[in-house]
């Protein structure tokens, strides 16, 4: 059986034909949604357990109107949001000072997905407000949109719930959420 | 084989710090990527820090180019003339407080023969109007594999406790 070393990285050779490989990574799945007929609104997370480092959220759906994060159901103005963004005419930022959400994602359309992948670090740390890292886009052959943006939430506590929603609608059957923890 | 991330090492400042060193990189792997949460010490609200591979401070060794948006507008612009790879905005020490910046940079083929190009995406959040989103294209003129990574503050401050810095191996 091939081994592959922690410390170096290499691949020892396999002394045994047809055995595959099994690596330790450091990045887990922890849970999925995929939105069923009719769409939801409302995706959470919850009880997302404490023993990672950082969590990723992967993401691919269809939502005609903005989405929205929250953590550990705080609906307070405890957020801050920015970002950078593009439409593929112009280049823009955008800014928001204590608001009661971070932003998820962009009106996509409910015929071509877009997609998002959001970072959150330290999400366990008790010292430190939870910052988080989103790359997001979606194109409809005509119209579409490319961002990064950054959300801050100002709150020492762990995360320990995650809620994603569209205010306005429903995201579409088929849009799929995958929640990974990383060490 | 599947893509996968190991974790090589994570370093977190439980005093202020001058640098945080990642040495003897294991060269086992396709590509790096390391993950900063960080915030600086001093007097300024956006500070900046550096990366600086196997040692090299020589300013002619490096160079990039950034998008940026600071809540208002979108810039691009082009980094160089610094004593490592710049990697944009960073929350400092009288940013909002307990906020850290959140940063990814990725090195593909980090032991080729060839010069090192990389990407990094940086969002220093504050809750104020002006904080900053921005995505980095950089270089590094070196053709040794990389085998250290040091991270310096560009002002010369000092790295915030709690903040963490990871480096992972990618296959």
């Amino acid at each position: 059986m091939a081994i592959r070393s922690l410390k170096t990285g290499t691949i020892s050779r396999s002394a045994l034909a047809g055995n595959a490989l099994s690596y330790p990574g450091s990045f887990e799945y922890i849970d999925s949604v995929t939105v069923g007929a009719g769409g939801t609104s409302t995706i959470t997370f919850t009880s997302i357990p404490q023993t990672y480092k950082h969590l990723q959220i992967r993401y691919s759906g269809f939502v005609a109107n903005d989405a929205f994060m929250r953590f550990n159901s705080d609906t307070g103005a405890n957020y801050s949001r920015h970002s950078l963004y593009g439409n593929g005419s112009n280049g823009s930022a955008y800014s928001g000072p204590n608001e009661t959400v971070i932003g998820f994602t962009y009106t996509a359309s409910n015929t071509n997905p877009g997609s998002s992948i959001c970072d959150i670090l330290d999400y366990t740390n008790t010292s430190r407000y939870k910052t988080v890292r989103i790359l997001n886009g979606d194109d409809q052959n005509g119209s579409g949109i490319i961002m990064l943006a950054s959300g801050n939430w100002r709150n020492t506590a762990a995360i320990t719930s995650i809620t994603i929603f569209e205010d306005s609608g429903v995201f579409g059957q088929h849009s799929s959420f995958a929640l990974y923890g990383i060490n | 084989m599947p893509l996968n991330i190991f974790k090589i090492a994570s370093v977190e400042v439980t005093s202020p710090s001058s640098s945080i060193d990642f040495t003897s990189i294991p060269q086992g792997y396709t590509d790096l990527k390391v993950v900063v949460s960080g915030r600086a010490t001093g007097s300024r609200a956006e500070d900046s820090i550096l990366f600086r591979f196997n040692s090299d401070s020589t300013t002619a060794n490096y160079s990039g180019k950034w998008l940026r948006g600071n809540g208002a507008s979108a810039t691009s612009g082009s980094s160089g003339g610094y004593a490592g790879a710049y990697s944009g905005e960073f929350n400092g020490g009288t940013s909002t407080a307990n906020t850290f910046t959140s940063q990814e940079v990725y090195i593909p083929n980090y032991t080729g023969g060839t010069q090192k190009s990389f990407s990094i995406d940086i969002t220093q959040e504050a809750n104020q109007t002006t904080a900053y989103n921005q995505l980095q294209a950089g270089l590094w003129s070196g053709t040794s594999a990389i085998n250290s990574i040091t991270l310096v503050d560009h002002n010369s401050n000092l790295f915030a406790t709690y903040t963490t810095v990871t480096l992972y191996g990618i296959l």
